[in-house]
C-alpha cells in the first residue's frame, strides 16, 4: 500500500510508461495501417481512425502520469501533517 | 524462288480469290460462314498461315460490314499448283447449318493427361482437322493448345485430330519429322485414320529414342447450366467442415455460412474448343462468397463456393482452378527471395467439398451427416431440394485487407516514393506470371491487398486469382474491368463485337497496363487515377499520353520532370507491347529516379490530427516522413520508438502539472513552522 505511493518518482513513471503495450502483445497496435498512415497512404476516414488509436496510446500514458503525480502529491500532503501538528503545538504553547 | 516470296504469293493469291468471290456474293446471312481451303505443295509455316488467315478475315470484314467470320484451312497436296490452289466454299443459307450439326453428332469432352495433370477441350463435331500443339514461343494459331511449360511433349505441330459422327481420327502433321507419333502402337499417317475413344499418343524421338506419352479420353459432355437459387438458407447457422485438398497445404477449415438471403452470382469459365470460329464454350457456374475459420488458429480465409450443373463440370472446374493455383504458386515462388514468403498473387487452395469421415465425426452429429454436407451447401445456394453430390467446388485464399489508397491531397505535391519498395514483389510476380505464359487479367488498384510477409514487412499482393488465364487467348471470353483495360484490349474487344469475328490477344500488355495504373495510384492518389480511367471506352483520359502527362505535371512540381517522363513512358502507344518491357525493370528505373534531394521535400498535409494529443500525433507523422525509403519493418520500428518517446513526454508533462501542488503545500507548511520557530526564539 505504502509502496504504491512511495514508488511514484519520475523513474518509476518512466518504467511504468515503458511497460504500456501498444495495442496488444508485441505492440500489435502499430500495424501496416499505421505505417500507411505515416506514408500518407490512407484515405481520410481511415487516417482519422489511426490517429484516434495513437491518441488513445498517448492518453493512456498521460493518465498514468497524472495518476503517479496525484499519488506523489498525496505523499507530500501527508508529510505536511506532522509539520502542521508541530506548528499547532508551538502556537498553542505560545498562546 | 525463295520461301519468303512464295509465302507472299500464296497470301496475295488467296486474298485476291476471296475478294473475287465475296464481290460477286450478296450480303451473307448470319448462318453463312465462308470456308476457304488453301492447298500447297508443301506445308506453309504457321506464321505464314496466320498472316493469310488474318488477311482473309480483313477482306471478309470489309465485305461483311465488320463481320469477319471465315474459316480458313490449310492442307498439302503433292499435285497442288504453284504457289497454291484455293477452294472456296459457302454453305447455303437457312439449311446449311442444321445439317452438319445434326449429322456429325454431339460435342464430347477430350481429356488429355500428362504426368498426372489433365487438360480439357470440348470437341465440336466437324469435318475439319484440329492441330494438337504444344506451341513454341510466338505461336498464335488455333488448335488444341497444350501449355508451353509442358516440356515433356515436343513443341510444334505434330498431330491433327478430327471428331465427326462420334469417331475420333488422328493424323500426322508435317512439322517435327524428327519424331514418330503413334496412337496405341499404330503410327500416325498424313491421311489420318480413326483411333479409339481413349488411348495413348506416343512421341518417340528418331534421334535419342526417348519416348513421351500423352493419354487421351473422349467422354460425354452436357451443356447444362445450374439454375439460379433463391436466397441463402443457413439452416442452423453451423459452419461446413472441410479439408484442404492440396497435400502441400493440409489443414481443416470451417466454412462459415453466408449472410442469410445472400444470392449466388453467375460466373463462366472458358472451356477451349481449339476451333477458329468459336474458340471456347462457357461452363456456367453459380458462386457464393463467404469466409472460413481454422480450428486452433485466428487466421481466416476468403472462400468461394462454386455450384456446377454436373459432376463433370465440377471436375473440369477443379482442374482449371488447380492449374491457376499452380501458376500462382510458381509466380509466388519467384516474387520472394529464397526462404521468404512473399506473394505476388494471393494463393488459391482447393478445398474438398465433402470432408473426410474423421472431420465429420468430430464436427457433427452422425445422424445429420447422411447427405448433410451436400445438403448444407445446397441450402446455402437456395436450392435445398437439390443436394447435387460432387457438384460443388470450394476454393480458399487468405483473407486480406484491401489497400485504402490515399487521395492526391494526402500525398502532396511529390510522388509518394516510399511505396515503390513495397511494390517490388508484386512486379516480380507479374513478370513471372507472364514468363509462365499466363496473365492475371484483372490487375487494378481494387484487386491489391496488404500482406505481411514472414519478416513482418508489408507488401502488396494481388487477389482475385481465378481470373488468371493464358497470356494469349480469345479476347471475347475474358473477364476484365473495362475502366482498367488497356487500349489494345479495348480495341480488340470492339473488333470482336462484329458477330462471330473473334480474335486472340496477348494479355501481357493488358496486365502491364493494370500494373502501371496500380503504381500510378500509389504515387499520385486514387482520386487522380479514377478521373483518368473514367470515360467512354477508348476515349478515357488515360488513353491519351498527353493527358496523362498534363495530369502528372499539374500534380507534381517541375523538379520531378524526369521521374514523370519515365512514368509517362509506359503510356506511350505500344510501349507495353515491347517484349523487353518488364514491370520489375520499369519499377527499378522509377525507384532510381525517385531522388528527393533534388526537389523540395513533399509538402506536409496541413491538417492536424484530431484529439487531445493531435499535435503530438501529427508530429509523429511529420517527423518520420523524411527522404529515406526504408523497409516496412524499419518504418514500424521507428514508429514504435517515436510513439514510446511521445508517451514518455506526455506522461512527464501530466506528472509535472500535478506534482507542484503537494510540494508547495509542504513548502508552505515548513515555512510557517520555521517562521513560528524564529518568532518564538526572539
Amino acid at each position: 500500500m505504502i509502496a504504491k505511493y512511495r514508488k511514484t518518482g519520475p523513474d518509476h513513471l518512466a518504467a511504468a510508461v515503458r511497460a504500456l503495450t501498444l495495442g496488444g502483445r508485441a505492440d500489435d497496435g502499430v500495424d501496416h495501417r499505421v505505417v500507411d498512415w505515416v506514408m500518407g497512404g490512407l484515405a481520410e476516414s481511415a487516417a482519422r481512425d489511426v490517429e484516434a488509436r495513437l491518441n488513445g496510446y498517448l492518453q493512456e500514458a498521460a493518465d498514468l502520469g497524472r495518476s503517479y503525480a496525484q499519488r506523489r502529491c498525496r505523499l507530500w500532503l501527508a508529510a505536511c501533517v506532522p509539520v502542521l501538528i508541530v506548528l499547532a503545538v508551538l502556537l498553542t504553547l505560545a498562546a | 524462288m525463295s520461301d519468303e516470296r512464295w509465302v507472299g504469293d500464296v497470301r496475295a493469291l488467296v486474298i485476291t480469290r476471296v475478294q473475287e468471290e465475296l464481290s460477286v456474293q450478296r450480303l451473307l446471312t448470319d448462318d453463312q460462314v465462308p470456308h476457304v481451303l488453301v492447298l500447297t505443295p508443301w506445308a506453309l509455316p504457321a506464321k505464314a498461315q496466320n498472316d493469310v488467315r488474318n488477311g482473309v478475315r480483313e477482306v471478309r470484314a470489309t465485305f461483311g460490314n465488320g463481320d469477319g467470320r471465315v474459316r480458313v484451312e490449310f492442307d498439302t497436296a503433292v499435285d497442288a499448283p504453284h504457289p497454291c490452289a484455293v477452294r472456296w466454299g459457302l454453305p447455303e443459307a437457312e439449311t446449311a447449318e442444321a445439317e452438319p450439326e445434326e449429322s456429325h453428332g454431339s460435342a464430347r469432352l477430350l481429356v488429355l493427361g500428362f504426368a498426372g495433370v489433365e487438360f480439357h477441350f470440348l470437341l465440336e463435331p466437324a469435318a475439319d482437322w484440329l492441330p494438337l500443339v504444344r506451341p513454341a514461343a510466338g505461336y498464335d494459331g488455333v488448335g488444341l493448345l497444350l501449355p508451353q511449360s509442358l516440356a515433356g511433349i515436343p513443341h510444334g505441330h505434330l498431330v491433327d485430330l478430327c471428331y465427326r459422327d462420334g469417331v475420333l481420327s488422328a493424323r500426322r502433321a508435317a512439322e517435327r519429322l524428327d519424331y514418330v507419333v503413334s496412337v496405341d502402337g499404330v503410327d500416325l499417317v498424313a491421311d489420318g485414320a480413326p483411333v479409339p475413344a481413349s488411348g495413348e499418343i506416343r512421341y518417340v524421338s528418331r534421334v535419342g529414342g526417348e519416348a513421351r506419352a500423352l493419354t487421351y479420353e473422349l467422354v460425354d459432355w452436357s451443356d447444362e447450366v445450374p439454375g439460379p437459387g433463391g436466397g441463402a438458407d443457413v439452416l442452423d447457422g453451423a459452419p461446413h467442415p472441410a479439408e484442404y485438398a492440396d497435400p502441400g497445404h493440409p489443414g481443416t477449415l470451417l466454412v462459415q455460412p453466408p449472410e442469410p438471403g445472400t444470392k449466388a452470382g453467375g460466373r463462366r469459365f472458358p472451356l477451349p474448343t481449339g476451333r477458329d470460329d468459336v474458340r471456347v464454350r462457357d461452363v456456367h457456374v453459380q458462386v457464393l462468397h463467404t469466409t472460413a475459420t481454422h480450428p486452433g488458429s485466428a487466421e481466416r480465409s476468403h472462400v468461394k463456393i462454386y455450384r456446377c450443373a454436373t459432376p463433370q463440370h465440377a471436375a473440369y472446374l477443379r482442374r482449371h482452378l488447380a492449374t491457376q493455383a499452380g501458376l500462382v504458386r510458381q509466380a509466388n515462388a519467384v516474387a520472394g527471395r529464397a526462404g521468404e514468403r512473399a506473394w505476388a498473387v494471393a494463393p488459391i487452395h482447393l478445398v474438398a467439398a465433402t470432408p473426410p469421415p474423421e472431420v465429420l465425426t468430430t464436427r457433427a452429429v452422425p445422424m445429420t451427416v447422411a447427405g448433410g454436407p451436400e445438403h448444407r451447401l445446397s441450402a446455402w445456394f437456395g436450392v435445398p431440394g437439390q443436394p447435387q453430390p460432387d457438384c460443388f467446388v470450394l476454393v480458399a485464399s487468405p483473407l486480406l485487407d484491401v489497400v485504402g489508397w490515399a487521395g492526391y491531397e494526402q500525398l502532396g505535391k511529390a510522388p509518394s516514393g516510399v511505396q515503390l519498395a513495397a511494390l517490388t514483389a508484386l512486379a516480380a510476380g507479374v513478370d513471372k506470371l507472364h514468363d509462365l505464359g499466363v496473365a492475371h487479367c484483372d490487375i487494378k488498384p481494387q484487386n491489391v491487398c496488404h500482406h505481411l510477409d514472414a519478416q513482418g514487412r508489408s507488401t502488396y499482393v494481388l487477389i482475385d486469382g481465378d481470373a488468371i488465364t493464358r497470356s494469349v487467348g480469345p479476347v471475347g471470353e475474358l473477364r476484365f474491368t473495362p475502366e482498367y483495360a488497356s487500349t489494345e484490349l479495348i480495341r480488340a474487344a470492339r473488333q470482336i463485337r462484329a458477330p462471330g469475328a473473334r480474335d486472340t490477344i496477348d494479355l501481357t500488355e493488358h496486365d502491364r497496363f493494370g500494373f502501371v495504373l496500380v503504381v500510378l495510384t500509389a504515387l499520385i492518389g486514387v482520386d487522380k487515377v479514377d478521373a483518368l480511367v473514367r470515360g467512354e471506352e477508348g476515349k478515357r483520359p488515360v488513353d491519351s499520353v498527353s493527358l496523362v502527362s498534363d495530369t502528372l505535371r499539374d500534380a507534381w512540381s517541375p523538379e520531378w520532370a524526369k521521374f514523370t517522363a519515365q512514368l509517362t513512358s509506359a503510356f506511350q502507344p505500344g510501349a507495353l507491347l515491347e517484349s523487353s518491357w518488364t514491370a520489375t525493370a520499369w519499377l527499378e528505373r522509377l525507384t532510381a529516379l525517385w531522388s528527393p534531394e533534388r526537389v523540395e521535400p513533399p509538402a506536409e498535409a496541413a491538417r492536424i490530427a484530431a484529439g487531445r494529443f493531435g499535435r503530438e500525433v501529427t508530429a509523429i507523422r511529420t517527423d518520420v516522413r523524411d527522404e529515406r525509403a526504408p523497409a516496412w519493418a524499419e518504418w514500424r520500428d521507428e514508429l514504435i520508438d517515436r510513439l514510446r518517446a511521445a508517451q514518455q513526454q506526455v506522461a512527464r508533462d501530466a506528472y509535472g502539472k500535478w506534482l507542484w501542488l503537494g510540494r508547495i503545500a509542504f513548502g508552505v507548511s515548513l515555512l510557517l513552522l520555521v517562521l513560528t520557530l524564529a518568532g518564538g526564539l526572539k
